[in-house]
C-alpha cells in the first residue's frame, strides 16, 4: 500500500466544442491533469466516458504507443553505420500491428453497438487528449509523507506511455519524425473511420 | 540463426509469468530479470572463442525483450477484458521498457570492441553522428556516468522512472529487490565495458566519442559514476521506505530486512570492485 497524496489545487481548463448537433466537453484539473468532466454526444449515440469500454479503448492506444516506442529504441540501438536506421518504419509497423490486434480483440469483446462506440471514442480521446493530460500532469508534485487521508498512489495512469514517444518525436531526425507522425495519423484516421461507420451504419 | 535461437529461449522463458498468480508472479519476474542480467556475462566465458560472436547473442536478447514487451502490452488488454486485473502486465511492460537500454548496452559494447580492435582508439569514432551519440550514450550508461552530460540525463531519468514505476506494481518486496538488481546490473555492465574495451579505459573512449560531434551540446556534471549510483540507490531506498506503509512491523520487517541486507552487500561490492575501470571518468 502506498500513500502519496498529490496536490489537488484546482484550476479548471475547459474545452467545449459544439458542431451542429454534436457536442464535446472536456474539463481537466490544471495541476494534476485529472479529468473532472468529459462528455460527448451526437446525433447517433451518447458517449459515456466513465464506461469500461471507453477506458479500455484509451488503454489500448496508450499501450500501443508504448510498444511502438520500445520497437523504435530497439531498432535504433541495433542499427549500424552501414545498415542505416530502420527505427521509425519498424516502430510504425509495430504500432499499426499492435493497434490492429488490440482493436480486433476489443471489437470481438464488445458485441453491442454502444460498447463498440464507447471503445472507439476512448481510443480517439486518448490519441489527442491523453497527450494533453500527460503534459499537464508533469506539474504534479510527489509528497513523500504518509497521510491517513488519501490512499492514492501517484498514478500517472493513462497517458504515461506517451512520454517516450514525445521524447522520440522531439529528438528524431526529420525523416523519422515524418514516418512516425504519418503512422500515427494513419491509425487515427482508421479509428475515426471505424467510429463513424459504427455510429452511422452499423 | 543464433539470434533467432536466443530470441526464442528468452521469450519462452518469460511465458510462465502469464500462468503464475500473485504474489508469486513478482518473484518470477524478479528471477527472470536477474537471470537475463546475469546471462549478459555468458559470452565472456565462451571457451571456443572468448567474446566471439557476442553481437549475435546480444541481438537475440534485445529482440526477445522487445517481444516480451509486446506480449505484456497485449496482455494488459486481454487481462483487463477477460481476467479482471491487468496490473501485473502494466508492471512487466514498464520493467521491460527500462530493460531495453540494459540489454542494448552489451550489444553496442561488443560492436565497439570490434571497432577498437580493427581501427584502434584513433579511428574509434564513426562518421555517422547518430551512431556516435548512441555509442556514447551506452558507454556512459554502462559506466554509470548517468548525469555527466545534460543531453543524456533525461533519458537516464526516464529509465529510472520506468524501472521503479514498473516494479511498484509488483509489491514492496519486488520494489525493494529492484534496487539490488539495479546495483547488480551496474556491476555487470561496468564489468562488460571494462573487458570488452580493454586495453583502453571506457572513459578514454568516451572522450574520443565526445570529439566526434559538437561538444557544445553537453554539460559536464562533476559527480562520478560511483557517486551517481550510490546516490540514486540511497535516495531510492529512502523514498521507498518513506512511501511504504509500516515497513518495520510484523512480517514486513523481515521481508524488508531480507532485502535490505543483500542490497547493502551489492552496494558494498560495487564500491569495492572495479575502481580502476572508471578512474579517469570520475575526474572529467
Amino acid at each position: 500500500m502506498f500513500i502519496v497524496p498529490i496536490w489537488n489545487v484546482h484550476y479548471d481548463a475547459g474545452l467545449n466544442v459544439a458542431v451542429n448537433t454534436a457536442a464535446f466537453q472536456f474539463v481537466i484539473d490544471f495541476f494534476t491533469g485529472a479529468v473532472i468532466h468529459q462528455s460527448a454526444s451526437g446525433p447517433f449515440a451518447t458517449i459515456d466516458p466513465s464506461s469500461l469500454p471507453f477506458h479500455w479503448g484509451a488503454t489500448v492506444v496508450d499501450t500501443t504507443i508504448g510498444i511502438a516506442s520500445a520497437a523504435y529504441l530497439i531498432a535504433l540501438g541495433l542499427s549500424s553505420e552501414a545498415g542505416g536506421i530502420a527505427a521509425a518504419p519498424a516502430a510504425t509497423a509495430v504500432m499499426l500491428g499492435a493497434a490492429l490486434i488490440s482493436g480486433l480483440a476489443l471489437w470481438i469483446a464488445y458485441p453491442d453497438k454502444a460498447s463498440k462506440l464507447n471503445m472507439l471514442a476512448g481510443m480517439l480521446a486518448e490519441f489527442g487528449l491523453g497527450a494533453v493530460r500527460y503534459f499537464i500532469r508533469v506539474g504534479g508534485v510527489i509528497v513523500p509523507v504518509p497521510l491517513p487521508c488519501c490512499s492514492q498512489f501517484f498514478m500517472f495512469g493513462v497517458g504515461t506511455l506517451w512520454t517516450p514517444f514525445w521524447i522520440i518525436a522531439q529528438f528524431a531526425t526529420p525523416w523519422a519524425r515524418a514516418i512516425l507522425l504519418t503512422g500515427l495519423l494513419t491509425w487515427f484516421m482508421a479509428v475515426l473511420m471505424v467510429f463513424l461507420y459504427v455510429g452511422f451504419a452499423l | 540463426m543464433k539470434r533467432g535461437l536466443y530470441t526464442t529461449i528468452y521469450t519462452v522463458a518469460f511465458l510462465p509469468y502469464i500462468l503464475i498468480a500473485p504474489p508469486l508472479d513478482g518473484i518470477f519476474l524478479a528471477a527472470y530479470v536477474t537471470a537475463v542480467v546475469f546471462s549478459l556475462l555468458f559470452p565472456l566465458h565462451n571457451r571456443v572463442g572468448p567474446l566471439a560472436s557476442a553481437s549475435g547473442r546480444y541481438a537475440g536478447v534485445v529482440v526477445a525483450i522487445g517481444a516480451v514487451s509486446f506480449i505484456s502490452g497485449q496482455m494488459i488488454v486481454i487481462a483487463g477484458l477477460f481476467l479482471g486485473d491487468p496490473s501485473k502486465y502494466v508492471g512487466s511492460l514498464f520493467v521491460f521498457l527500462s530493460l531495453i537500454p540494459v540489454v542494448l548496452a552489451p550489444f553496442r559494447l561488443s560492436r565497439m570492441r570490434e571497432r577498437v580492435k580493427t581501427r584502434g582508439i584513433e579511428g574509434f569514432a564513426v562518421a555517422d553522428e547518430t551512431q556516435s551519440i548512441l555509442d556514447h550514450f551506452f558507454l556512459d550508461f554502462s559506466t554509470q556516468n548517468w548525469f555527466r552530460h545534460g543531453s543524456f540525463s533525461l533519458a537516464f531519468l526516464a529509465f529510472l522512472g520506468s524501472y521503479y514505476y514498473g516494479w511498484s506494481f509488483l509489491g514492496l518486496p519486488a520494489l525493494v529487490y529492484s534496487m539490488s538488481l539495479l546495483v547488480l546490473t551496474a556491476v555487470v555492465l561496468r564489468n562488460l565495458a571494462g573487458r570488452f574495451l580493454a586495453p583502453y579505459l571506457p572513459s578514454e573512449l568516451a572522450e574520443q566519442l565526445e570529439s566526434a560531434y559538437p561538444t557544445n551540446r553537453l554539460k559536464v556534471f562533476r559527480a562520478g559514476p560511483r557517486t551517481t549510483l550510490v546516490t540514486v540507490i540511497v535516495l531510492s531506498f529512502l523514498a521507498i521506505v518513506s512511501l511504504a506503509q509500516d515497513p518495520f512491523t510484523g512480517n514486513s520487517f523481515w521481508i524488508f530486512l531480507l532485502l535490505a541486507v543483500p542490497n547493502a552487500a551489492y552496494l558494498l561490492v560495487y564500491l569495492v570492485t572495479g575502481h580502476s575501470a572508471n578512474k579517469s571518468s570520475e575526474n572529467p
